[in-house]
């Protein structure tokens, strides 16, 4: 999308909110504010039509604020929140296990055709983004205004993975869908057409070198636990990890204690597990966190043929089971 | 700090000769928190127990450990030595050093190494224990019993006599079950009916039974003490206050249809009564066949019922009732005809199974007791009985011994030879089963005395030709091929359960084994239990048996009803699940995985929570497992107990 | 060998003691943890008992459709065949994870299983878990 569309989808999107709030069909607003540099957002929530003025859209919204919905169960507040796409499938998550009741939630769908991974878009550079004034997009490049010349890269080579899987349709269990005529359309075609981030790479290694992979890794982890903090289907009161501290890893942080909570967690997320991709994103020690999440899925899907975050009716695999399930135990 | 006390047996030599028990006693006693550590020979006995009270006394001891035998055979021993030591009955665990070690191992050195793992493995589960208190809970003493069959109606019985109300379900419109289609009985050739008359009467008339006839339990919720049934009173179109039983609606009902009691030997009536003889003593209409009932015409049984007792409008009532025990005496059926084509089962009318032969030698059967076969009336000379057709047979899926068909078949032949002296009566047979009181005489007399011609093997084949049905069998002992002539032949077909059963079994939360059997809790020693307290089981639903054993079992499903009626409350084991509130996300996976229906939901500080009913809760632990952050645990097997066992087990 | 093993109470445990009442034999390499379904292992434990340096991890429970309470079982085969996936995604041979069916009156199946999972680990190339991965790299 040209940066014009997004100027008239935040237009759009703060008459909408307006009417949201004014209404009274929501107590507040979930949405996204500039962050701390022009191509930084973060959440925000609005309760007053006089904060509107912060609400944004642009294609540096890039993480789940669903993920934010998480911690509000059972306050009996209607919520709006704008979502993308790929955010509707925790969403749909979220209710399935009744951290959030669809009838308290108003969920407004804006159209996105992809969104910026700056860190991608830095590796690309070589440069920090901070130095660019303003990127725009001309099909199927991003131009990047520097301050003395403009950079042209592939807009593809920017994405997160999840974009380059996704439909950007609307999703059935949206309240609304915003969006504006846009040329766009042929676009979306191709983006599908994009190959799946694959986990080749792993799995022609023999197990050794695949543990001491895994290993180096975690090595690294500090158990800042980002990855379960901004996990929007993480979404216990109390993690097993902090409830009965001690209990299942030492405090201290070993490479094996590591192991077990890294693929606890990913088990535990198995079946919800939208891969957003956020765990990853901020992760300080860029673990590939997404392989983990990424395998399960995909077994998941083969053995069971269940896919997370696409139908609110839909029983996790692991909450139920068929007499003539795959049996390969003796 | 607890204070644990380790207590090593030696179980005589089958410990002590494999294991090193000194070295298991002195490791033990290196552990901090065990301050006390000794072994005796047979601590389950009265000296042994006595040492450990003495030790429990002296030393103070919190809780302690046992390493002896397996848990299943003396936990309770020692638990019940607890209590009487004052300490709660589950801060005292058992290690397996006899079944899981000294008799699976042979070299000292590893069991010795094995025993003291286990030991502290225990020890260190045992810290994390909790003293646990058993819930109890009010009891409605009231049983429900389903199936009136021999079993069920002695149950229903035994507990009304005690004083106890019984509601007997039937889902046939009589009571008696299969013994009211019977002739004479093994081993002592006693009439079925003057047995079995006077019990039907008995339950009609006692005050304390409900007979429910022609009836069905729709739905089963609850518990031990407190389930609350639905049972459907499937409609019967006759108003049974009113109908006296005089039959002249039968005898007018212009419709004619396969009479199930007879074997299809004899057809009964779309109004009729199963026979002569049934209690309750009244008619009814079938609904599928009823020609008013389907076409809106006919109706002679209402113009000519005297008692204006039609009612052609009624319609199926589901009632609810509250119960504190259900008796599951559902019987049986025979295997399917067409899994007996082999034998010419039928196609030829005159390859009977052996429930038609009963109908045949009964004298108020279709011939009136006189041995005739169907196809034409005519006595039959030579008649061949096949044993096993269907049971012990793992290609129809029945590998299992149908029990009684040995005696049946003995004494059906011998009642044939009674009545037609002149007859031959020959038995295919794969082995003589006839183990009970009284049974090895009667087939011995069979043989000897009634000249009866047993030929041990099994027949392949049964066809007609020239109006004879040729039998090609193998005498296995001679070797030789055989082939009768025979005029008829007689089935001895395998038991199945009833149908309908494994629904049933499915309401009661009970299961069924591959045969669709009701499965006991425990093959020897709680062989009328089901898996579901509260719920027990007597009869063929349960295997197949004789009429002697399935009366017996009636008994004592009644002697456990009443055991559970002889106090006022029901004590539900501790060892339940139980959600930390704070920690409960409400996410109800839990609801959704517990195989009881065992959690509720609780409103917590305006959030819906998880909570368990802990009558209901068997302690499976899926939930505390589905549970991401571990919100709900299991007493008795918590995270903590079996983590702290985990890490002891683990090598250094 | 150093082989954990979970087993349910009323199926795997019992064929176990009747392993033992039959005087069977097999290896010592085992330690059992009892527990009252195959359903309340959770995978913590058998992540955890690997990342120890077990060389493995035997779950017994009742036969598919002979489960105590009723489903149990099912969820357990349905959890570590998932499981057994992510076991060997991470690098850890998933032979080390081994689930028996077997019923209170198989002792010989128990006895042949405790046989078996020795046998296979035995034959494995790669190793388990390190016993000491350290604190960082």
């Amino acid at each position: 999308m040209k940066n014009q569309s997004y100027v008239e989808l935040t237009n759009i999107l703060k008459q909408k909110i307006d009417r949201l709030l004014s209404e009274k069909i929501v107590d507040y607003m979930i949405v996204y504010e500039k962050g701390s540099l022009w191509f930084k957002t973060r959440p925000k929530m609005i309760r007053k039509q006089t904060d509107m003025e912060k609400v944004i859209w642009n294609r540096y919204c890039q993480f789940n604020l669903s993920t934010f919905l998480k911690s509000l169960s059972g306050k009996d507040e209607n919520i709006g929140i704008i979502a993308k796409k790929c955010d509707l499938g925790s969403i749909v998550e979220l209710i399935k296990n009744n951290q959030i009741k669809k009838e308290n939630l108003y969920i407004l769908q804006v159209a996105c055709d992809g969104v910026i991974n700056w860190q991608k878009l830095e590796n690309l550079l070589g440069t920090k983004v901070a130095k660019a004034i303003e990127v725009e997009e001309d099909s199927p490049n991003l131009v990047i205004k520097m301050p003395e010349r403009n950079i042209e890269v592939l807009k593809n080579d920017c994405l997160p993975d999840k974009c380059l899987i996704c439909d950007f349709q609307p999703s059935p269990y949206a309240n609304d869908f915003l969006t504006i005529v846009d040329e766009k359309i042929e676009d979306i075609k191709e983006i599908k057409s994009q190959p799946l981030p694959n986990l080749e790479p792993l799995d022609n290694m023999s197990y050794e070198e695949r543990l001491g992979y895994w290993l180096k890794h975690f090595s690294r982890c500090m158990r800042c636990y980002a990855c379960r903090n901004v996990c929007p289907v993480c979404y216990c009161s109390t993690c097993m990890f902090d409830g009965q501290e001690g209990l299942w890893i030492s405090k201290e942080s070993k490479t094996s204690d590591n192991y077990v909570y890294h693929l606890t967690r990913a088990f535990h997320v198995a079946t919800l597990c939208v891969e957003c991709g956020e765990c990853q994103r901020v992760c300080p020690v860029n673990i590939p966190l997404m392989k983990l999440n990424s395998k399960l899925a995909k077994e998941i899907s083969d053995t069971f043929g269940y896919q997370a975050g696409l139908l609110i009716d839909d029983l996790s695999p692991f909450k139920t089971y068929c007499q003539e399930d795959p049996d390969e135990f003796k | 700090m607890r204070k644990i006390g380790v207590f090593v047996c030696w179980c005589g030599l089958n410990i002590s000769r494999t294991v090193d028990i000194k070295k298991v006693v002195e490791e033990a006693s290196s552990h901090p928190q065990v301050v006390c550590s000794t072994d005796y020979k047979y601590l389950c006995s009265e000296p042994g127990q006595k040492l450990i009270k003495e030790m429990v006394q002296e030393k103070g001891l919190d809780g302690y450990v046992v390493a002896a035998c397996s848990p299943s055979m003396h936990e309770t021993t020692f638990r019940e030595l607890a209590s009487r030591c004052d300490i709660n009955p589950y801060l005292c665990e058992m290690a397996n050093i006899r079944e899981q070690c000294s008799w699976v191992h042979e070299d000292r050195e590893e069991a010795t190494e094995k025993a003291i793992k286990l030991v502290n493995m225990t020890v260190e589960k045992v810290l994390y224990n909790e003293p646990l208190y058993p819930d109890s809970f009010p009891l409605t003493k009231r049983v429900m019993v389903v199936g009136a069959g021999v079993a069920g109606m002695q149950a229903s019985l035994d507990i009304a006599d005690a004083g106890y109300e019984v509601l007997l379900v039937e889902k046939r419109p009589f009571i008696g079950g299969h013994m009211t289609q019977l002739s004479e009985t093994f081993p002592t050739l006693d009439c079925a009916q003057c047995i079995l008359t006077p019990k039907t009467a008995e339950v009609a008339r006692h005050p304390r039974i409900k007979m429910m006839p022609y009836s069905e339990v729709e739905e089963v919720k609850g518990y031990v003490g407190n389930f609350e049934a639905v049972i459907r009173r499937k409609a019967t179109f006759v108003d049974w206050d009113k109908c006296t039983g005089c039959a002249i609606c039968i005898e007018k009902c212009p419709k004619k249809i396969y009479s199930e009691f007879e074997c299809g030997l004899k057809e009964g009536k779309s109004i009729d009564m199963a026979f002569p003889q049934a209690v309750p003593f009244k008619v009814f209409i079938d609904k599928e066949s009823c020609i008013f009932l389907n076409r809106g015409k006919c109706g002679v049984c209402a113009k000519l019922c005297p008692e204006e007792a039609i009612d052609f409008q009624q319609q199926d009532q589901l009632v609810k009732e509250k119960v504190g025990a259900i008796i599951v005496a559902t019987g049986y059926d025979l295997i399917d005809k067409s899994e007996l084509a082999e034998y010419g089962y039928g196609k030829y009318k005159d390859v009977v199974d052996g429930m038609q032969y009963e109908r045949i030698n009964s004298s108020s059967g279709p011939f009136l007791g006189v041995i005739r076969r169907p196809s034409d009336g005519k006595i039959p000379k030579e008649i061949v009985f096949i044993q096993c057709a269907g049971s012990r047979d793992k290609e129809k899926g029945k590998p299992y011994c149908s029990k009684i068909c040995c005696m049946y078949t003995a004494k059906q032949a011998r009642l044939y030879k009674h009545k037609v002296p002149d007859g031959q009566a020959y038995i295919f047979y794969m082995d003589i089963r006839a183990g009970g009181k009284g049974y090895e005489e009667f087939i011995y007399r069979s043989v000897e005395e009634a000249g009866i011609l047993y030929l041990r093997g099994q027949v392949s084949r049964v066809f007609e030709e020239e109006g004879k049905l040729v039998v090609w069998g193998m005498d296995t002992l001679s070797g030789k091929k055989i082939e009768i002539n025979a005029d008829m032949v007689v089935l001895a077909s395998a038991m199945v359960p009833a149908n309908g059963v494994k629904e049933l079994a499915n309401k009661l939360k009970i299961s069924t084994d591959e045969h669709g059997f009701i499965q006991e809790a425990h093959p020897k020693l709680k062989p009328v239990e089901s898996m579901t307290r509260g719920v027990y089981l007597a009869g063929c639903g349960h295997a197949p048996k004789d009429i002697a054993e399935s009366v017996a079992q009636g008994s004592a499903t009644a002697s456990k009803v009443l055991t559970l009626f002889s106090r006022d409350s029901v004590m539900a084991e501790p060892t339940v699940s139980i959600v930390r509130k704070d920690e409960c996300s409400g996410c109800l996976s839990c609801e959704i995985v517990c195989p009881f229906g065992a959690i509720e939901k609780e409103d917590y500080r305006g959030k819906i929570i998880a909570k368990v009913n802990s009558a209901l809760c068997q302690g499976c632990g899926s939930c505390a497992v589905i549970c991401r952050s571990g919100a709900i645990d299991l007493r008795g097997y918590t995270n903590q107990q079996l983590i702290a066992e985990l890490e002891a087990a683990l090598w250094k | 060998m150093e082989i954990v093993a979970f087993c349910c109470q009323w199926c795997s445990y019992a064929g176990a003691d009747l392993a033992g009442t039959s005087r069977l034999k097999y290896p010592a390499d085992i330690r059992i943890i009892k527990i009252p379904c195959s359903s309340r292992i959770n995978p913590t434990f058998i992540l955890k008992a690997l990342s120890k340096g077990v060389d493995g991890v035997m779950v017994a429970g009742c036969h598919p459709g002979d489960c105590h309470y009723a489903t149990g079982n099912y969820f357990t085969r349905r959890r570590l065949t998932i499981l057994k996936r992510l076991l060997e995604f991470s690098g850890i041979n998933p032979e080390r994870l081994q689930l028996y069916w077997i019923s209170a009156a198989e002792g010989g199946k128990f006895a042949e299983s405790v046989r078996d999972m020795v046998s296979r680990l035995e034959r494995l190339q790669d190793k388990p878990f390190p016993r000491n991965p350290g604190i960082s790299l």
